[in-house]
Formats: structure tokens, C-alpha cells, sequence
């Protein structure tokens, strides 16, 4: 299948600005068309998910432990936003307990990713979130296009 | 030698005092002899008497008077009552006298030897009585002298018995006491607990039940109540600073996590921007790295440490043997020996808790061994009335017993690195483990010729947490 040049609009929901960086210098590295929106706490990205100027991303990264609200209060929120509810969340948390992927899954994220150690970890795993999630997004608007 | 029994013997005759005096010489009485009625009533103040025996010339007149002293002071009422008398006693005087608590009348003559006798069944009865006068006063006095509340309760639920200081812990609201007892009780019955605590005007009281056992019983129970405040305030205290490090912990070991992440992805980062770095930068880098991983181990064992505190939501009934082989199967060289003696029993308990142990047990007996000894494990469990102990020992090193205390804090090594690998954790996780269970663990060694780790779990109390079967 023929590759489309769709530029993924990547919301981060996250408060470490090293994390930023890293996210940035990685879908950099991976030479993939992104668009990165960032928000770094619970309170304003409740706001972003209310707000109805605001236009959906193709994947929210969202990490657990945000000040204002916890990351899976925010989840709870945006899953119960109509218009959010379809759009994939992928967790991004150091946690490795079992109660808190559970939780995730519950609250309607679609992957819980445990945060790689090291950069080329990170490089490999948003590699892979990337080109699923863009196929998806791609498989997505080729569908509306047919049926407009 | 046996003490002699005071008899008041009250004769108007002075004859016949004598005559009562020789009579009684030989029997084991401490005789007092008054000559009226009015001077037997001030021996009376004065001593507790065996018997009373009355020979009185005109018994009519005075007998009365004795009988309804004697009738109303309590402490006179039980001694039994003699009269005798050579003008008769009247049918009259004697119903009266009976009604009083009179025991026995006798005309003159009587047979004298029949009188020995009779007095010495009451001398018998006075020493029985204040043998267990005795007993009773001890048993008050130890009663009285204890920290605890005592009291008794019928089957029914009523008081049969309560000390003086069952009075003064429950004064404050002795209805709501009345009542965890007849809960307590219940539950005693249905054998779920036979203890609770309190709280009753700022004090906390530890209530405890025993069902009565013995002849009397008749469903009685004991309950027993002690002012424990002190101690719960300094276990709560301790408990919080417990939940608070563990909280630490915790929040360390995550929030430490996110700057070492960094750290080593802007290591690798750099590491890959440098196209030649040189020998002294990529040693600098090296250095770093090796830092950074180490650092990682000390995170991890700090989580480590603070997961083992945390109680475990999974508790179920584990058996030690599988427990044994299945972390036996991931740990073992091929060359190293299990010795497992069993049959292992089961305790109550977490079982990721119950293998962290046994890993971190393991694993210290097979990384702890001089070079060139083939490492060896016996494995066996002890039982015992406070519990079940599980003992493993190994073939290694040893473990100096001044440091047999040490090796069981967060971190405490007694190796260099370079020797033995490790962080000095896993002793203290095993710790924490047991401690999860309401048990304990020790070693023994002599330093030279390998350990023995004892984990002691107790037997399963009702109510309890953590406990083993």
C-alpha cells in the first residue's frame, strides 16, 4: 500500500520539558511528517479537551503522573468528551504496575507504553506508534473520502 | 503444728467455767471464758470465735439479747450457737433461738464427751471457713493489685464478678462496655476473635474473653481490660512513619526515574552526536554510562524495597514447597544441589512476596560460595506451638554473627563489589516480606562454614492478617 504524506498531529499531554525534547528529536530522527501540540499539566489539558476551537489530534501521548490533574483523570475526562471518543491515547508512564495499566485500559487508552530507558528505546518504540497510528489515520481519511 | 481454735464459752457458774476448761484441755481450743453475756459480747468485739457455747442459770433472761446481736452483725451471724442449761430451755426460747440462728440447745445433764464432739465439728467448719476466707482474700488481693480490669459475666450476660479496677477503666461509659462484651462474646463463640479495642473518653481499652473453664463454668466467661493507649499511640505513630517512609519509597524510586531516563537517553544522544570523540571523551562517556546503570540498579532496588513493604492485596494459602522449586528451576546452575527435606508446608500469604523471598534467599546462596565449592542448598521446615519455620541453609561463606543483625538494613553490603555483586538489598526485602507475614527471620552462622536463614511464620490467629497455617 502506497504510503501517504499525511503529517500525524501528535498531541503530547506531558510535564517533564526533557520529555519534550526527547519526543521531538526523536519523530525528528525518524524523518516522519508530525505536527506536535504540547501541554504540560492536568488542569490545561482538561481545558484543551473541552474547548471546541480546539481540532483533534491523530494520537494523544499522555503521561500518567501531571500536576492539577493525574494523567488518567485527564483520560477519564477526554473519553468522556464526545468528540474525543474515538481518537487513540497512547499512555506513556514509568509505572510498571499492574493496577495502573489496568486502570489505563479501563479509563479507555488504546496502549499503555512503559517509558524506555534510553533514546534509541524511545526511538523504536514511537517508530512503531507512528506508523501504526499514522496507517490508521491514513485508512481513516481515505474512508471519508470515499464516502463524501 | 496446728493453730488452736477460739471457743467463747459464756458461764455464769464459776464452776462450771472450770469444769468446761478441763473438759476442753486436751482438744486443740484456745478457750475464753466470760461470766455473763454482757462481757461475752466485748469478746465478741474483739475476735471471730469458732463457737459460742452458753450455759447460762437463767437463759430465759439473757439468751435474747445475744442471739439478735449476734443475728444482726454480719460478721458475727455465722457462728454457730450453743446453749445449755440445767432449768431447761422452753420450747418457746428455743424456736426463738433457732429462728436466730441458734445451732444446737442441750439439757443438763448431758454427755460431755457428745459435747467434745460437736464442738470439734464446728472447731472443723471454723478452719475450713477461714481457709477459704484466706483464698479469698488472696484471690482479692492479687485482683485489686493488678493493672487489669477482671470481670466476670454469667451466661446471660450479667455480672457475676468485677475488680476495682474493671470499675474505674469502664466508669466512663460502663453501658458501652457491657456492650462490646456481649459482642466480643458472640464472636468468642463463633471463635472469630477474642479481642477488641476501645476508645472511651480519650483512653484506649483492650477488652479480651476467655470462655471460663472448670466444674462451675456454666458458661461464664472472663473478660479482662487494660488500658493500652500508650501503646497503640506509639504503634499508630510507628505505623504512620512505616507508611510514610514507605511512601518515600516510593515516590523516590518513581521520581527518581524520570531524570535517570533522561540522563541516559541524552548520554546516548551525545554519545552518537560525537562521530570521534577520542579516547578521553569516550572514556568520560563510558564512565557516565556506567554510572547511570548503576544508579538504575539502586532505583530499582529501592522500588524493590518499598514494593515489599506494601501489603499485598493477593493473600491466599501458598505452598512454601512449589514455591521452593519453581524459584529453584530459574535460579539453579547446573552444578549447584537442592537438598529439599520435605513435605513443606503452606502458609497464609502473598506469593509474589513469598518468591521475592525465596529468589532473594536463593540467590545470595548460590552467588555467596568460595571460588571453586559447588554450591549446596538443604532446605527443611520445623514446626512448633507459635508457628511453622522454614530453614534454608547453604555451603557458602558465612556470615560473621556480629554482622547478623546488619545484614538485614536497606543497602548494608559485606563484600566489596568487586568480590560479590549486589546492591545490599535483598536481605532487607526478605525482612520486609516476613514482617508482611506477621513473622520474622533470622540467621545462624558461624562464619565460616555457611548460613541458615530461619523464617518464622506464625499460626493463623482469628482475625489476623498475614499469617501462616
Amino acid at each position: 500500500m502506497a504510503e501517504r504524506s499525511l503529517a500525524l498531529k501528535i498531541w503530547l499531554v506531558e510535564d517533564e520539558p526533557a520529555d519534550h525534547a526527547l519526543v521531538r528529536m526523536s519523530l525528528d530522527e525518524l524523518g516522519l511528517p508530525w505536527s506536535l501540540e504540547i501541554t504540560s499539566d492536568g488542569q490545561e489539558a482538561l481545558q484543551h479537551i473541552q474547548s471546541q476551537q480546539v481540532a483533534l489530534p491523530h494520537l494523544v501521548l499522555l503521561d500518567l503522573s501531571l500536576p492539577g490533574y493525574s494523567g488518567l483523570e485527564v483520560l477519564r475526562h477526554l473519553r468522556a468528551e464526545e468528540r474525543w471518543r474515538t481518537v487513540p491515547v497512547v499512555v506513556l508512564s514509568t509505572s510498571n504496575r499492574q493496577s495502573d495499566v489496568s486502570e489505563c485500559y479501563r479509563a479507555g487508552a488504546n496502549t499503555f507504553v512503559r517509558k524506555p530507558i534510553g533514546y534509541q528505546g524511545l526511538l523504536g518504540d514511537l517508530r512503531i506508534l507512528h506508523e501504526y497510528w499514522a496507517r490508521l489515520a491514513c485508512l481513516d481519511s481515505s474512508l471519508g473520502e470515499a464516502a463524501s | 503444728m496446728s493453730e488452736l481454735v477460739p471457743i467463747l464459752i459464756i458461764a455464769d457458774q464459776t464452776e462450771e467455767r472450770i469444769a468446761y476448761r478441763q473438759l476442753f484441755a486436751r482438744d486443740q481450743f484456745r478457750i475464753f471464758l466470760c461470766a455473763s453475756v454482757a462481757e461475752g459480747l466485748v469478746c465478741l468485739n474483739e475476735r471471730t470465735y469458732a463457737c459460742i457455747l452458753c450455759d447460762l442459770e437463767n437463759p430465759e433472761k439473757d439468751a435474747m439479747q445475744l442471739t439478735q446481736v449476734l443475728r444482726s452483725d454480719p460478721r458475727l451471724n455465722r457462728i454457730p450457737l450453743l446453749f445449755t442449761s440445767c432449768r431447761g430451755i422452753s420450747q418457746h426460747l428455743c424456736q426463738n433461738c433457732f429462728d436466730c440462728g441458734l445451732y444446737d440447745c442441750l439439757d443438763k445433764p448431758f454427755d460431755l464427751q457428745l459435747l467434745r464432739r460437736k464442738m470439734r465439728v464446728f472447731a472443723s467448719l471454723f478452719m475450713q471457713r477461714q481457709k477459704v476466707e484466706q483464698q479469698r482474700s488472696l484471690l482479692e488481693a492479687v485482683l485489686a493489685n493488678t493493672h487489669e480490669g477482671v470481670a466476670v459475666y454469667d451466661a446471660q450476660g450479667e455480672f457475676h464478678y468485677r475488680n476495682a479496677i474493671w470499675e474505674v477503666l469502664c466508669e466512663a461509659d460502663p453501658a458501652a462496655v457491657a456492650e462490646e462484651v456481649k459482642l466480643l462474646r458472640c464472636a468468642l463463640l463463633e471463635g472469630r476473635s477474642d479481642s477488641v479495642d476501645l476508645e472511651l473518653s480519650c483512653r484506649i481499652l483492650c477488652l479480651r474473653l476467655r470462655a471460663l473453664s472448670g466444674e462451675f463454668a456454666e458458661g461464664k466467661v472472663v473478660a479482662t481490660i487494660c488500658d493500652v493507649t500508650a501503646e497503640r499511640l506509639q504503634e499508630r505513630r510507628m505505623r504512620a512513619r512505616q507508611q510514610e517512609l514507605e511512601m518515600f519509597a516510593h515516590v523516590a524510586s518513581h521520581d527518581l526515574r524520570a531524570p535517570l531516563r533522561h540522563l541516559t537517553a541524552f548520554t546516548e544522544i551525545l554519545s552518537s552526536q560525537l562521530n570521534d570523540p577520542g579516547p578521553q571523551v569516550a572514556s568520560t562517556l563510558n564512565t557516565i554510562q556506567a554510572a547511570t546503570h548503576r544508579l538504575r540498579g539502586l532505583v530499582d532496588c529501592l522500588q524493590q524495597y518499598a514494593e515489599a513493604g506494601r501489603p499485598s492485596k493477593s493473600v491466599r494459602l501458598v505452598s512454601l514447597e512449589q514455591v521452593v522449586r519453581e524459584t529453584w528451576e530459574t535460579l539453579s546452575r547446573p552444578e549447584a544441589t537442592l537438598h529439599l527435606q520435605g513435605p513443606l508446608p503452606s502458609v497464609f500469604g502473598s506469593p509474589s512476596g513469598l518468591g521475592q523471598l525465596l529468589q532473594n534467599l536463593l540467590q545470595n546462596a548460590l552467588k555467596f560460595v568460595s571460588s571453586g565449592r559447588i554450591p549446596e542448598v538443604w532446605i527443611w521446615s520445623t514446626s512448633s506451638r507459635e508457628g511453622v519455620t522454614l530453614h534454608v541453609r547453604d555451603n557458602g561463606i558465612g556470615i560473621p554473627m556480629q554482622h547478623r543483625q546488619r545484614i538485614f538494613e536497606v543497602f548494608q553490603r559485606l563484600h566489596g563489589r568487586e568480590v560479590y555483586a549486589g546492591d545490599g538489598i535483598g536481605l532487607s526485602v526478605c525482612q520486609r516480606v516476613m514482617e508482611q507475614h506477621g513473622g520474622s527471620i533470622e540467621v545462624l552462622s558461624d562464619g565460616l562454614t555457611g548460613s541458615t536463614f530461619l523464617l518464622h511464620f506464625p499460626r493463623r490467629v482469628h482475625g489476623g492478617a498475614l499469617t501462616g497455617t
